[in-house]
């Protein structure tokens, strides 16, 4: 708990972070895809050429799986003797899975290393699951913005999303302007929410923008509760299908979540030109900061292989293909965005500077309180 | 030598009664085996204490104080039994008729047309089922689409993200194992009473009511505990179609589980359980005495 609290974000750094961020945009130039080399010697075999097997887990969606499988051909084909078993999934779902796993048999984890948002990353930290990484193995650690090193190197951030407004740009002519649009009484029974993820369903998007923060959320559940109750809200969804088609068909018309989706979403219809945008409120975006983590209990071998591609990632033009295919704002230096992104206005500096950073260890220890607020004041109301 | 071939007899008698216990004991062991530890696990689960973020394993028990002093979950409780009657209900007054008109079909090529029908929803996933509805009971989907234009309703009505497209998704899966014990006690049942029954001068309806329906029964019960019991158990469907507003304790257990409060994820597992075992025990003493009292009559 100290530990977890320590490990929170101020506004002074959230300034700090958004600035370089920011300036990581305007850097640099947009280059061809090139994989990272390793920080080891070519000719010495990684873990001295033992067979090494290995779990790395990685997300699902919307672009998130073509670096992996292209760092993983290609690690593998460097390195015969390793094989790196990919776990696509959510960290909402995986998590407790890591966790269970370690209650089985701590030395043997289900997952060996991967990537993790600020969500699971504070658990982790929380629940002693992350090792500390070793910069001398994964030397491109020092490409990352120092504001997104965590203590102790449990994990390295590597990129954030910013969570706004999504919309049916379609059949929504006036977009929404402020977190508080979520409860205007055009969108009445056309609001779509993520359930439960308070980092991405607007409850911390309306919290901080009505002068509340994690720690003096009562008014922001009230408003909720009464919204839910005068049939504000559509529905509550937990996977990307379920909104984006929802949005698609008009069904729901604004929904707060990831901005990169719209841009994802859009590309992936025919013609690239679906029915996504995302409305900027005016009170910030919420941060949603992703980490690169090695769990606990994994041989020396498979730390070896994990923190080499991690190294791997850390490299500019992987972290630069990987966020360029999913509109992630990167956090290592020198990378540029293809223009395209530049130009979109999430990724404009000024956005990123604003963004609201909420507390995420408050947020994780009040989790379960939240939880039973959300089942009684709103989803009881619907 | 009769002497000398009984002790062989008994040999054989001896090895013959644990043929039985033989077949049947690895099954019964790796059943029995796994349902009773996974059963242990979420007893001791149930008991341990949950901080907030982390499981301590020591007994408060307060996960189970929490779900029985919670009206909240009260609700739970009911939307699920409600969801599960209402669906093997609705199951039910589809299912017979259509087990019934299965039976009498003689055309094999219409039998296995109608087999395939009654069984295409198990042919594709659970996710992509539930989409399908989706997209068919949203606002601009089909079945708004019809009942706008043949006047029946004047806008489009909610038939998804609420009880009537959970349920209505519900049926449509588990018809198959509603129509499946019921045609077959019916293809089962001996053509020849129900000649006997017309011989003797019944009508159709007569035959069907004093014949027919009585000797379905079994089918009936099976079709309904079959049912109800994946009903109870349903996830995907009210996930993706109640939109949040249909709260099962599949989804509770579920979102629980996820949130590392398996504390409470096992109590509502335990109450699950305990309510599908009920119903089944309450079900099977039903059709006994329903069984007795037939044969008393008799």
């Amino acid at each position: 708990m100290e530990r977890g609290r320590r490990h929170g974000m101020t506004r002074r750094e959230l300034l700090r972070r958004g600035g370089a961020a920011g300036a990581a945009i305007g850097l640099g130039a947009w280059g061809g895809v090139a994989l990272g080399a390793p920080g080891r010697a070519a000719a010495a075999p990684v873990a001295g050429g033992r067979k090494v097997q290995l779990t790395e887990f990685i997300w699902i969606g919307g672009g998130q799986g073509v670096v992996p499988r292209e760092v993983k051909a290609s690690y593998e084909k460097a390195n015969p003797n390793v094989n790196i078993e990919l776990y696509e999934g959510t960290n909402a779902v995986t998590y407790p899975k890591i966790v269970a796993q370690r209650q089985v048999d701590p030395n043997k984890p289900l997952i060996n290393f991967g990537f993790f948002n600020v969500d699971a990353q504070t658990k982790g930290e929380l629940d002693d699951i992350w090792m500390s990484l070793d910069p001398a193995k994964i030397p491109n650690m020092a490409n990352v913005h120092p504001s997104y090193h965590r203590p102790h190197d449990t994990g390295i951030g590597w990129g954030f999303s910013a969570v706004g407004i999504l919309y049916n740009k379609k059949l929504v002519k006036e977009p929404p302007t402020s977190w508080n649009d979520l409860f205007a009484p055009r969108f009445k029974g056309k609001v779509m929410l993520f359930d439960y993820a308070w980092g991405f369903n607007g409850l911390l998007g309306v919290a901080y923008a009505n002068g509340g923060d994690a720690k003096h959320i009562d008014a922001t559940f009230e408003k909720f509760s009464k919204a839910a109750q005068d049939g504000q809200f559509l529905a509550l969804f937990t996977t990307n299908e379920q909104v984006k088609d929802a949005l698609a068909r008009g069904e729901a018309l604004i929904a707060p979540y990831f901005t990169s989706f719209a841009i994802t979403w859009n590309q992936e219809t025919p013609g690239g030109n679906g029915p996504f945008a995302y409305a900027i409120p005016k009170e910030g975006v919420v941060a949603f900061t992703y980490y690169f983590d090695i769990i606990k209990g994994s041989t020396p071998d498979q730390v070896a292989v994990a923190s080499e591609v991690i190294n791997t990632y850390l490299s500019k033009p992987t972290i630069e293909r990987y966020c360029n295919l999913t509109a992630t704002i990167p956090a290592v230096k020198g990378v540029s965005l293809k223009p395209e992104l530049q130009q979109e206005a999430v990724f404009q500096p000024s956005v990123v500077e604003k963004a609201i950073q909420p507390d995420w260890v408050t947020t994780n220890t009040q989790n379960n309180a939240w939880k039973q607020r959300w089942d009684r004041e709103v989803k009881a109301k619907m | 030598m009769n002497a000398a071939a009984a002790p062989g007899r008994t040999g054989w008698a001896r090895g013959r009664a644990l043929v039985v216990p033989g077949l049947l004991g690895p099954a019964v062991v790796f059943i029995a085996g796994l349902l009773l530890t996974a059963l242990g696990i979420l007893l001791v689960n149930s008991a341990y204490h949950f901080t907030g973020t982390r499981i301590e394993p020591r007994a408060t028990f307060e996960a189970y104080r929490r779900f029985f002093t919670d009206p909240f979950y009260a609700g739970v409780v009911w939307e699920e039994i409600r969801l599960a009657v209402t669906t093997t209900a609705i199951c039910l007054a589809i299912g017979y008729p259509t087990a019934y008109a299965i039976a009498k079909i003689r055309r094999p090529n219409w039998v296995i047309a109608a087999y395939i029908l009654v069984f295409s929803p198990l042919l594709t996933s659970s996710i992509v089922r539930a989409y399908g509805w989706l997209v068919i009971l949203s606002r601009g989907g089909l079945v708004n689409w019809l009942l706008t234009v043949t006047h029946l309703v004047a806008g489009p009505v909610r038939l998804v993200f609420n009880f009537t497209g959970v349920a209505i998704a519900l049926v449509h899966v588990l018809l198959p194992f509603t129509v499946f014990p019921i045609l077959s006690i019916l293809l089962r049942m001996d053509p020849a009473l129900r000649e006997a029954s017309a011989d003797l001068g019944a009508t159709r309806a007569q035959t069907f009511l004093r014949v027919t329906w009585p000797l379905s029964f079994p089918g009936l019960y099976a079709a309904a505990q079959l049912t109800f019991v994946l009903a109870m158990n349903a996830y995907v469907t009210p996930q993706l179609l109640g939109g949040g507003r249909v709260q099962v304790l599949p989804l509770l257990i579920y979102e629980n589980i996820s949130d590392l409060n398996w504390p409470l994820a096992a109590v509502e597992a335990i109450v699950l359980i305990t309510l599908v075992w009920t119903a089944m025990f309450a079900s099977n003493v039903l059709f006994r005495r329903r069984l007795a009292a037939a044969g008393e009559r008799e």
